[in-house]
């Protein structure tokens, strides 16, 4: 299961780069793969390729502020989320992103 | 699609857009604030900063007002946007006047682009809405209604809330302060935390620095006491903790509140309350004290801003003490947990 996230926030130093290290903790920890585009305050990090976008099962999305360059996503299957909740439990939003890929298929 | 379905995903999520204006314009904000502060040191450069520092303030809500427009509907809302609401502001719409117009372009424009993808687009209709039609029209219809109708009562609402607000009681003040600083520590930089600091941020382009400073001083008292607590009560904290109480002093230096975050996840019920009560102190100290800042910027940064900068200290300094021995008082001892 390949899974592609993007996080922003506000202010864009905080929240942005603590639910990023919470996805990929939370990727490890469930065995998914997981990568992260950070958009903070200095812009994109860690930048999604076309590719890794094509090839991911589903995007999590985690915009506190609209995400910048939206329609590289487009068509993409998306998981909606805040930063806040991925903070809390990581794990949990994960695991529900997963239950909402299976309920469609 | 539902008709209610098609609906929100029109509308979108109203908070995200206005939180996405207040993030661009940040920025507009510390530029004015800081360029202000140096004009006051005397010499060949003051004319300079002080043009500089004008053209920012300027530019503050508009970059709001096209930023709340571009999050609904993209790039064709910018040049509307800045248009209508720089003539809005200079009208005395101000923050309010501002968010107003924002909506009004950004959702206009989202009408026409969901309208003209109805017909198929092409390169012809295209070209004639994103060059003619959009701009023109909506800078047309959207500054109108704004020049016409929404400026009077718009600005005279404005102009009578600030002078409300610079004349609170001080039993008033205190008040506001300490809901507004409880508010900041609440959730941490979530959603009620940023309706305070939008409140304050609010206050604060209207030049009502007196109400937006307790909710500055307000921001780094959790994350600081935070830091603070472990070293006082090692044995009621585990190693993460331990570790996110160093990481904690830098982020309350420059005044994140999200520093607090590790600390109210382990232990919610009793971090919580204990920072609420702080950062509410710390608010209500400084509307107290009379403390005002001309910066847009919390903690360390913030005092090249403020008018008391001891009395400013003072007000982080016995919160945060307090808070740190509130939360000691509640937490028990770490019990070392198998895995």
């Amino acid at each position: 299961m390949k899974l592609i996230a993007v996080t922003s926030c506000p202010i864009g130093m905080a929240h942005t780069y603590m639910a990023s290290a919470a996805l990929k903790k939370a990727g490890e920890k469930l065995g998914v793969e997981m990568r992260v585009e950070t958009q903070g305050s200095m812009g994109i990090r860690d930048r999604l390729s076309s590719k890794e976008i094509k090839n991911a099962d589903l995007l999590i999305l985690a915009a506190d502020v609209t995400p910048l360059e939206p329609e590289r996503f487009r068509n993409k299957k998306t998981f909606k989320v805040t930063t806040s909740k991925i903070i809390r439990n990581a794990n949990k939003v994960v695991q529900e992103a997963l239950d909402s890929l299976s309920e469609e298929n | 699609m539902s008709n209610r379905e098609g609906l929100k995903e029109f509308f979108g999520d109203f908070r995200v857009h206005l939180m996405t204006g207040i993030s661009y314009m940040m920025p507009a904000i510390i530029v004015f604030a800081l360029f202000m502060v140096l004009s006051q040191i005397p010499g060949g450069t003051q004319g300079m900063m002080s043009a500089l520092s004008e053209y920012a303030q300027m530019l503050i809500v508009p970059v709001m007002t096209t930023f709340i427009a571009f999050s609904i509907a993209g790039k064709l809302t910018i040049v509307p946007g800045l248009v209508v609401g720089l003539m809005a502001d200079q009208m005395g719409m101000g923050f309010i006047g501002g968010l107003i117009v924002g909506l009004l372009v950004g959702y206009t424009v989202k009408m026409i682009v969901v309208l003209v993808n109805k017909t198929g687009g092409g390169q012809v209709i295209d070209l004639l809405a994103s060059f003619l039609f959009v701009p023109i029209l909506v800078t047309f219809v959207i500054g109108g209604l704004t020049y016409f109708v929404m400026a009077e009562p718009v600005s005279n609402a404005m102009t009578s809330l600030t002078n409300w607000l610079n004349s609170m009681s001080d039993i008033n003040a205190v008040g506001l302060a300490v809901i507004l600083g409880a508010m900041i520590a609440f959730d941490m930089g979530g959603p009620v935390n940023k309706t305070a600091f939008a409140f304050a941020v609010g206050a604060y382009t209207e030049g009502a620095y007196a109400v937006s400073a307790p909710v500055l001083v307000a921001i780094s008292i959790p994350t600081l006491a935070m830091a603070l607590a472990p070293f006082l009560a090692p044995k009621k904290y585990n190693d993460e903790e331990k570790h996110a109480s160093k990481t904690a002093i830098v982020m309350g230096l420059i005044g994140l509140t999200e520093g607090a975050i590790p600390f109210a996840a382990v232990d919610p019920f009793r971090v919580i309350p204990s920072i609420m009560v702080g950062s509410a102190m710390g608010a209500a100290m400084a509307a107290l004290m009379g403390i005002s800042n001309t910066v847009m910027i919390p903690a360390l940064i913030g005092l090249s801003g403020v008018n008391k900068p001891l009395l400013y200290l003072v007000c982080h300094i016995i919160p945060v003490l307090i808070t740190a021995f509130l939360v000691n008082l509640l937490k028990k001892e770490v019990v070392e947990e198998e895995v």
